[in-house]
């Protein structure tokens, strides 16, 4: 501790359990305090950080602004938490070779705000991109709506400056393509702080689109929204983004903003296509005949800008305002192939009507990324039988062809999940990979990987295990 | 198929192999790998061969495992935009079976007819495509590969969004079958654009690198920009020093836009959409070919006037294609690291490389986990150990 004030000055460390109590959980579920947080100033400070606690013999933790959904930066066993929110300089941004240097702790809305006056934005827009840092959204690779057509964070990481588990500072890829040696950029995006902790980070920005179009397609029913949706991706005009929002959704949000979406709608489709002028009218009214076609009642367009910045101002509150029908929520991320999203949606929704929650939909149904959320009250409904039902939907997309995360990433939540989609030694492999990094287990141990016991004293930690070995509670 | 097994296919600086495995399916590679390390053998893994030798000499070259004849799609969902195909499908042959569902891999590493998909990821290729569509990698999203011990790996799936663990499938990106043998890949795909149009505009030197950057910092969505020198661009039928060359697709109204204000920026004629085969070749059929590559802020010190060359100024990257002598290219390499750039010797003599002080430059990944990577994914050093850094 006395070292870690000497690095860190004593206003950025913080080990009082009463300091502790913020640093204790995400916006997931689980929660734990850590023994010590540190707040380093710099790349050097965190290098020393780490080194300090590998003397100790302490296990780290790596933290961003804490907005994650899984239980990723969470501490488990004697961990350190390092959270890199000093760290928040834009360094540079190159306008000719569209590449913004930054590190970790500038927030994904800061980027994309800096690009703006450059004529650039930052593609990936997590809902939390407010206030999630740029850090933190390599570390899980995030996506966001626009993910649909630009990818997510993997496809926009250029290089990274990464503090190793042994304390070195070492740098991987950057603005320059293709560098001599294995290119590591993609094992350390989302590899959810596993692998060191990221100092700086060289992101890929893109030339504004002279034109942007957002509509609104109705529908009467979740059905006959999800098979638009399908209908759209097999024409290959990808939209840059297309989000499904269900009823459930549509009514939270008519009561948390002003958005006046129709309330008797049973699903609607927000459409976005972006390009040149003649771009966006060919796709646009490419996609309006597919939407029409596919059983749209109406499809509206955003007229102004502040008409379709309220639309996703809505769509990214969306979460908070889910709170107003249950307190508590449990949030899933599987992704599914596109075709199969209708059914997989029917079949989500019957779960959670046989276990008797609310269930709000409101997802990147363009990339096949559910965000199932069920709606519960902690203090009535035991979150055992939420987690039963969460692993029963995780199920059903995984049957068909799908994957666990699609951008929240796997954390300790989703963990001993991981046997359901890789074999033994797929999962070896990744251990490989991160033995390569950190024979030694000490970044952020308990996570990802299933089977391990560092983090075994988190309550749900037993459920979860039962219920990924088939064993129901 | 009947692709007749040439040995001088698969030599390498000089070096032929003591056998070559032709695998047709997953497990003559597993077999083919293990007994390499029962026996201590080493191997180097080939698609089509088109950059087989890019990259240092191996230490040891025993066994040759081809994987030409490891082709065909296994599963194509059109709706899905996704296919999983074998790593030795070429290029030609998947776009074929794309094309009828107005669908492609949107990857261009030239030499189509035999470029394979594995080697297209394993080499992390280059090419016109890499402006809009950036990386091979990008448009992997799941692999089947073979570690260096025999073991076989999954890794990603058949979603387009994924992070259910670590992205190993990326991480097999540009490792030049050194760590694995990627035997099967699932790829995202995007639709074939209504439209494309290419234009060439014949230029002086100075003024094609001008136009390319007035051109590139218009922001206009072009698909493709190539500035050509030399006589690499005589061979392309231009008429100056220096050919540019654009691509754009979209939907017709937009190409027809776009062909109107690059006109009102330079003057130039419409060429073939072909004439792109002939670029992407050109640095895989040279004698000799280092690829060079700057930070978009400097500017290499290369004289292009009257040197062949393919640059892709977008990318600031370019295909050096004549010979020069050991002390200029040492001095070219010193002078692009030190400003963060690169030189990579892509073709070139064993001796040449070996002057040079190698065929990579200088490594840009710490060493100790390049060493790690190896280590583990290969423990036994039989996959073209010396190929890459570390």
């Amino acid at each position: 501790m006395r070292r870690l004030i000497e690095i860190c000055g004593d206003e950025n460390v913080f080990w009082r359990p009463e300091d502790l109590l913020v640093w204790e959980y995400d916006a997931g579920f689980d929660r734990r305090p850590p023994t010590a947080v540190a707040v380093p100033g710099t790349a050097e400070e965190v290098a020393a950080v780490v080194q300090a606690a590998r003397a100790a013999g302490a296990t780290i933790v790596p933290r961003g602004a804490g907005t994650g959904l899984s239980g990723g930066t969470i501490a488990c066993a004697d961990a350190i938490v390092v959270a890199t929110t000093r760290l928040r300089s834009i360094v540079s941004i190159d306008r000719a070779a569209r590449v913004a240097v930054v590190e970790p702790g500038v927030t994904n809305l800061a980027v994309s705000v800096a690009a703006r006056e450059h004529g650039l934005f930052f593609a990936p827009d997590p809902a939390s991109q407010k206030i999630s840092t740029i850090g933190g959204n390599a570390g899980t690779n995030a996506g966001g709506p626009h993910a649909l057509r630009y990818g997510s964070m993997v496809n926009h990481v250029l290089g990274i400056e990464l503090v190793l588990p042994s304390g070195e500072i070492a740098m991987f890829g950057g603005a320059v393509a293709d560098v001599p040696g294995f290119d590591c950029v993609p094992l350390i995006v989302g590899s959810e702080g596993t692998l060191g902790i990221i100092t700086k980070v060289w992101l890929r920005l893109l030339p504004l689109p002279e034109d942007v179009r957002t509509f609104v397609a109705i529908f009467a029913d979740i059905d006959s929204g999800a098979r638009a949706a399908s209908a759209i991706i097999a024409t290959g005009v990808v939209p840059a983004a297309m989000e499904m929002l269900d009823k459930v959704t549509i009514g939270a949000l008519n009561a948390a903003f002003e958005v006046h979406l129709p309330e008797d709608a049973g699903s609607l489709l927000l459409v976005e296509v972006e390009g040149l002028n003649e771009e966006t009218e060919d796709w646009a009214a490419a996609i309006v005949r597919v939407l029409k076609k596919n059983g749209a009642t109406d499809v509206r367009s955003a007229a102004t800008q502040a008409e379709r910045e309220l639309l996703w101002k809505a769509r990214k509150l969306g979460y908070a305002a889910l709170a107003r029908i249950k307190p508590n929520n449990y949030l899933h991320d599987a992704v599914v192939p596109r075709t199969k999203v209708p059914e997989v949606l029917r079949e989500v929704n019957a779960i959670a009507e046989r276990y008797g929650y609310i269930i709000a939909n409101m997802f990147h149904i363009g990339d096949g990324n559910l965000h199932p959320v069920l709606l519960f009250d902690a203090r009535t409904q035991p979150v055992d039988r939420v987690m039963e039902a969460s692993a029963e939907i995780l199920k059903v997309a995984l049957n068909a062809g799908g994957a666990l995360s699609g951008e929240h990433g796997i954390g300790l939540e989703k963990n001993h999940f991981m046997f359901w989609v890789f074999g033994p030694e797929d999962l070896d492999a990744q251990r490989r990979a991160r033995d390569a990094f950190d024979p030694d287990g000490t970044m952020n141990p308990g996570k990802i990987f299933p089977g391990g016991d560092a983090c075994a004293d988190i309550p749900t930690e037993r459920t979860k295990r039962a219920l990924a070995e088939g064993m129901w509670v | 198929m009947g692709v007749a097994v040439r040995p001088d296919l698969h030599a390498i600086d000089g070096m032929t192999p003591g056998g070559i495995v032709r695998a047709t399916n997953e497990a003559d590679v597993v077999d083919a790998i293990r007994g390499a390390n029962e026996r201590g053998e080493a191997i180097v893994v080939s698609g089509g061969a088109t950059r087989l030798g890019v990259g240092d000499p191996p230490a040891r070259y025993d066994v040759a495992v081809d994987l030409s004849a490891l082709r065909g799609i296994i599963e194509y969902e059109p709706g899905d935009l996704v296919a999983t195909v074998r790593a030795g499908t070429t290029l030609a042959e998947l776009a074929q079976a794309l094309a009828p569902r107005g669908q492609c891999w949107p990857v261009e590493p030239g030499l189509p007819e035999r470029a394979t998909v594995g080697g297209t990821l394993a080499s992390a290729a280059g090419g016109p495509s890499r402006l809009r569509y950036f990386h091979p990698r990008d448009w992997v999203i799941g692999a089947r590969v073979v570690l260096g011990d025999g073991t076989p790996v999954r890794s990603g799936g058949r979603v387009v969004k994924n992070v259910t663990g670590y992205d190993l499938t990326r991480l097999w990106s540009g490792t030049f079958g050194t760590l694995v043998a990627i035997v099967e890949l699932t790829l995202k795909l995007t639709a074939i654009p209504e439209r494309a149009v290419s234009l060439v505009a014949d230029l002086d030197v100075p003024a094609a690198f001008e136009t390319a950057k007035q051109l590139h910092a218009s922001g206009l969505p072009l698909d493709a920009l190539a500035v050509v020198t030399g006589d690499a661009a005589g061979a392309l039928g231009a008429r100056g020093d220096a050919a540019l060359l654009v691509r754009l697709t979209g939907p017709a109204a937009a190409v027809r836009r776009l062909g109107r204000e690059i006109r009102e920026l330079m003057r130039c004629r419409d060429v073939a959409n072909e004439v792109w085969s002939d670029v992407t070749a050109l640095p895989l059929e040279a004698k000799w070919t280092a690829r060079v590559a700057w930070p978009a802020a400097t500017q290499p010190a290369i004289q292009f006037a009257g040197y062949p060359a393919v640059i892709y100024p977008g990318n600031s990257t370019a295909y050096l294609l004549r010979s020069i002598d050991g002390a200029t290219f040492g001095r070219l390499r010193a002078s692009l690291e030190a400003v963060g750039g690169i030189a990579v010797l892509e073709r070139a003599t064993a001796e040449y490389k070996r002057d040079a002080g190698g065929a990579w430059g200088t490594p840009r990944v710490p060493l100790g986990i390049a060493r790690a990577l190896k280590e583990r994914f290969d423990p036994r050093g039989v996959l073209a150990p010396g190929r890459m850094p570390g």
